[in-house]
């Protein structure tokens, strides 16, 4: 599987063994088990990581062992990857132990080819066999050894099982040959041979690594080869362009694929586990949810069981009715209202409690109308986070994304915005290419609602079909609409998704109520100042008469979409905050106001209608004054007219 | 002291909890809320308060 072995390690110093792997695979646990007692642990230069050394006797050689921090890949994400890679890549080892979970042996080989890439001495040790046996999981350790071309260890460093068969491998393996250079396929393997051919300086790890690293785009590579090529790296880098450019995806994407492929290839038949019942059903039920044919019926169940009846039917009915009605209707209104009435001044009341008041209604939507809603949200989030489903849905829609400028990864934003829509702006500079990023940014100013404004328009909507599907309609066929055309309009390539797929698990009730707690309690602390403020604005436009006026400036817009004069009000307060305008709507459908038809109007136009303050704020600070305004106006119109096609269909059908 | 791992809810992946504050210092909404985003791929983890932390890490296993 590896091409042919390089050079041989010359040692004029204690040897020196880097303990490299992924969080967690019991790195340390071996390290302290190699190591005596004397054992420092300092930062590395310049960084606040931990790097653990210490000396020990591997098979009557001295030699110095170094815990690295945890990494995943050699094309650091983090500033603990970037340490671990330093140490490795400029020379800091002789030989690199691969630390590896036995039981999850097919996701770690990718980083084992790229060790073998830098050509040190490697030997890979295959730790917690005793979990892998005890689940049932076997590994063909000869066979793994002869395709990785390098000595597999299998061990168990807490109990020292193997650990000295791996401290004699780790001294031959010193000195023997370096392991050789992995062989990729679909014209990364070429392109990789074609651009260490540019490479004629001297390396302190074999020039393959850089070249990988150099082909994939990495800024440290390029000053690896600008300080030891004789032409200051122009070349190399000029020849690493013009390859990546001929892959038509981003160069790390390909090469993550071919590397993962190879890996794949690997493993195959050397790692054997029990196929249970129960571990069949959750691969094929993992499959499944990102397949179409039965993703899409399995989404919908999830929509529809998750958000319409469990968010829109249990937090918004059920729980808000009890809130509203009981605790609020009965309890607290009257209390506060009893509180404030010997004060005379009516201007001073009606600030606490009245129609307005910050207490009676600012209070009163924050917590009887919002917080339920959002509470039964996030607890739905919160269990399909757990359960792995996400990065499923991200390979589900990743072809229709496709379509829309988009791609998979696309979906994070996506999901994140049905939480806040504000901080899913800001993880939209994740995505790849500025197409991407300007799609996704105005994708989710239009047609993602946000958490409280989802869930009010769920339980506006409960007991209303015809509005509902209307609503969902519109929103589905906007996102299409707007995406195909984005797509097409804005310059740039199209984006790739690729990401290692994490496994399907039983949500965990500790971490799910954590989670559903931590959100809410964000959550509420961020709306209830605001709530309370726009009690006040909404007080102080009353008194001063503004409130009046921007109402009936409103008024003609409102009246061509069919609907009641009260509604300038929620458009006007849902620019202020999403879920102000929705918990106004909600008001107004329980009192009646609004009839099915005025429902789905409504209901898509605040949906459609401009971001909050906070999100167009953020909007400007990501993708620049003059994108975000232009939303803004295309936005606004389009909100609107939308609204007005959605009340002269359904009017001309009725 | 070595900040406490995350692991993040969409790659499954670890990362340490002050990896995602640089980002979210940028945010209008930092200080408020409780989200650290993942070094790997992006994703906003919510992160418990302290006192909900050090109750969990009580009960858990990893105390002794």
């Amino acid at each position: 599987m590896l091409h042919q072995p390089s050079n041989r390690v010359s040692i004029l110093h204690p040897l020196r063994v880097a303990l490299v792997g992924a969080p967690n695979v019991g790195k340390s646990a071996l390290f302290n088990r190699l190591t005596g007692r004397y054992v420092t642990v300092s930062n590395y230069p310049g960084t606040s990581i931990e790097v653990a050394r210490g000396s020990g006797m591997l098979d009557g050689a001295a030699v110095e062992l170094l815990d690295t921090p945890g990494m995943y890949s050699l094309l650091p994400s983090t500033e603990e990857e970037a340490v671990t890679r330093r140490v490795i890549m400029e020379g800091g080892a002789d030989v690199l132990v691969h630390v590896v979970d036995a039981k999850n042996l097919p996701r770690m080989l990718s980083l084992t080819l790229q060790l073998a890439e830098i050509g040190r001495p490697l030997v890979v040790a295959l730790n917690m066999m005793d979990e892998a046996r005890r689940l049932g999981i076997q590994v063909d350790v000869t066979r793994l050894a002869a395709r990785l071309g390098v000595a597999v260890v299998p061990i168990v460093a807490v109990s020292g099982e193997g650990v000295d068969a791996l401290r004699a491998m780790v001294v031959a393996a010193a000195r023997g040959p370096s392991t050789g250079t992995p062989v990729y396929g679909n014209g990364v393997g070429t392109a990789l041979k074609s651009l260490r051919g540019t490479l004629a300086g001297v390396y302190p790890v074999d020039p393959a690594a850089v070249a990988a690293l150099l082909l994939q785009g990495d800024d440290e590579a390029r000053a690896w080869v600008r300080a030891a090529e004789p032409d200051g790296g122009r070349g190399a880098v000029e020849a690493a362009e013009r390859l990546a450019a001929r892959f038509g995806a981003p160069a790390p994407y390909r090469v993550a694929v071919e590397r993962q492929r190879a890996a794949e290839e690997i493993a195959d038949g050397v790692v054997s586990a029990p196929r249970t019942r129960g571990a069949r059903w959750v691969e094929w039920l993992g499959r499944a949810l990102a397949r179409p044919a039965t993703g899409i019926p399995a989404l919908l169940l999830v929509l529809y069981l998750g958000l319409y009846l469990f968010v829109g039917r249990l937090g918004g009915g059920t729980l808000v009715d009890w809130l509203e009605r009981t605790v609020f209707g009965r309890g607290l209104n009257p209390f506060f209202e009893r509180l404030f009435a010997g004060i005379p001044s009516d201007a001073v009341r009606s600030l606490f409690v009245g129609e307005y008041g910050m207490l009676t209604l600012g209070l009163r939507y924050a917590v009887a109308i919002i917080l339920p809603i959002v509470g039964a949200f996030f607890l739905f989030f919160s269990v399909l986070e757990d359960s792995g489903y996400f990065p499923r849905l991200a390979l589900l829609v990743d072809r229709v994304f496709k379509k829309l400028g988009l791609s998979g990864r696309a979906v994070i934003p996506l999901v994140l915005g049905f939480a806040c829509d504000t901080m899913a702006t800001m993880v939209t500079r994740t995505l790849e290419t500025r197409r991407e990023r300007v799609l996704a940014t105005l994708l989710l100013a239009l047609a993602i609602p946000c958490s409280a404004q989802l869930g009010v328009i769920l339980a506006v909507f409960a007991g209303q079909p015809l509005a509902f599907g209307v609503w969902v309609l519109a929103l589905l066929a906007t996102f299409a609409l707007v995406g195909a055309i984005g797509a097409r309009i804005l310059p740039g390539a199209p984006a790739s998704f690729y990401m290692e797929m994490p496994p399907l698990r039983r949500p965990r009730l500790g971490n799910v109520l954590i989670k559903t707690y931590t959100r809410m309690q964000w959550y509420f602390l961020e709306v209830l100042p605001l709530f309370l403020l726009a009690s006040v604005l909404m007080w102080a436009g009353q008194r001063t008469g503004v409130f009046a006026a921007l109402v009936a400036a409103l008024q003609p817009v409102v009246s061509a979409l069919g609907l009641p004069a009260e509604t300038a009000g929620v458009f006007l307060f849902g620019f202020f905050r999403r879920d102000y305008g929705a918990a106004g709507l909600y008001e107004m459908s329980r009192s009646g106001a609004l009839d099915q038809i005025q429902l789905a109007v409504v209901g898509v136009t605040l949906t459609l209608f401009v971001p909050c303050v906070a999100q167009f704020l953020m909007m400007i600070k990501e993708r620049g004054t003059k994108t975000a305004v232009g939303m803004l106006a295309f936005i606004t119109p389009f909100a609107f007219g939308a609204g007005y096609l959605v009340n002269l269909v359904l009017r001309a059908l009725r | 002291m070595t900040a406490r791992p995350v692991v993040c809810g969409y790659c499954a992946r670890e990362f340490r909890q002050d990896w995602g504050q640089p980002v979210c210092r940028a945010c209008p909404l930092a200080g408020m809320c409780h989200m650290v985003r993942c070094p790997h791929c992006g994703y906003e983890n919510p992160t418990p308060p302290a006192w909900l932390s050090r109750l969990t890490h009580l009960v858990s296993d990893d105390a002794s």
